[in-house]
């Protein structure tokens, strides 16, 4: 490696912060332009464990570098995103709450691996997988690098959650 | 004017065909996956068809080469709607014969100018 390479990666921000960089700004477009909401970002936190909610919408992305990204919402606050997301009726929204969480995941996802694309990385995404509860955790492994991102949707406090794979 | 909306989220289409119907477009067939659009396709040829990109049985790319290589399909307009943005996956989707792309997240208003442009060119 050059002196000039090695003096850039040096000084280059760790991966997990240029990501979360990515969502807040990917999180806010997508909130806005589908769903005619503003989000209000409050302050990352690099430790985990991932935030306590009734719906978690994740998509998964490997490539140069491998993880998670999770959307982490109340059931209330899922049900607002759906019926905005579709524009419909309350009896409509209900039957999509699931998938349009789902779908907002993967749109985050979608545009985090656009923006990544563009700074150099090589991703690929999995489809969502969305876990809908009232009692439940999860972890991820040891030797990972995690970010809470909170927002605020009028009322609602949600959260978006990035785990990548070993300390970057 | 008939849309074809082919994506294998239920919750995409609705989303779609929702806002199609705010536009004014009432006349819209769904179908979940580039075989069942096939199938659609084979019953009544639509004025455009939106797809999405990953899709199960075929993606929209394979979808499309095979949309194409119909003769009764060579110029129905077609609209890919996706989170694949990156330039490769727009020569890929061109190449296999999209005529325009729309990258989610969209606006309304983003999908009726598409619509629009593709029908005033047919």
């Amino acid at each position: 490696m050059s002196t000039a390479a090695a003096k850039a990666v040096a000084t280059a921000p760790p991966k997990v912060e240029v990501m979360v960089a990515s969502l807040v700004d990917v999180t806010k477009d997508i909130f806005s332009t589908m769903l005619d909401r503003t989000v209000e970002f409050g302050e990352p936190s690099y430790t985990g464990p991932q935030p306590t909610a009734n719906v978690v919408a994740t998509v998964g992305f490997a490539g140069t570098l491998s993880g998670y990204v999770s959307l982490c919402v109340s059931k209330e606050a899922a049900f607002e995103i759906a019926q905005a997301l579709l524009g419909s009726s309350a009896e409509e929204a209900h039957e999509h709450v699931r998938d349009a969480a789902g779908e907002m995941a993967n749109m985050i996802a979608g545009s985090v691996r656009t923006q990544m694309t563009e700074k150099g990385e090589t991703l690929g995404i999995s489809t969502p997988i969305v876990t809908v509860g009232t009692d439940f955790s999860t972890a991820a492994l040891r030797d990972v690098s995690q970010a809470v991102c909170p927002f605020k949707m009028g009322g609602h406090s949600l959260f978006v959650y990035l785990v990548l794979q070993g300390r970057k | 004017m008939r849309v074809l909306v082919v994506d294998d989220s239920s919750t995409m289409r609705r989303i779609i065909v929702n806002t199609l119907k705010k536009l004014g477009h009432e006349d819209t067939v769904e179908a979940g996956d580039g075989k069942e659009a096939l199938r659609a396709l084979a019953a009544g040829v639509p004025d455009v068809i939106v797809t999405d990109w990953n899709m199960p049985e075929m993606n929209g790319p394979q979808f499309v080469e095979a949309v194409r290589s119909q003769p009764a399909l060579a110029k129905t307009p077609v609209l890919m709607v996706t989170t694949q943005a990156a330039k490769e996956d727009v020569i890929v989707a061109l190449q296999a014969g999209v005529n325009d792309y729309l990258i989610k997240p969209f606006t309304p208003e983003a999908l009726k100018e598409k619509i629009n442009s593709l029908t005033r060119k047919q």
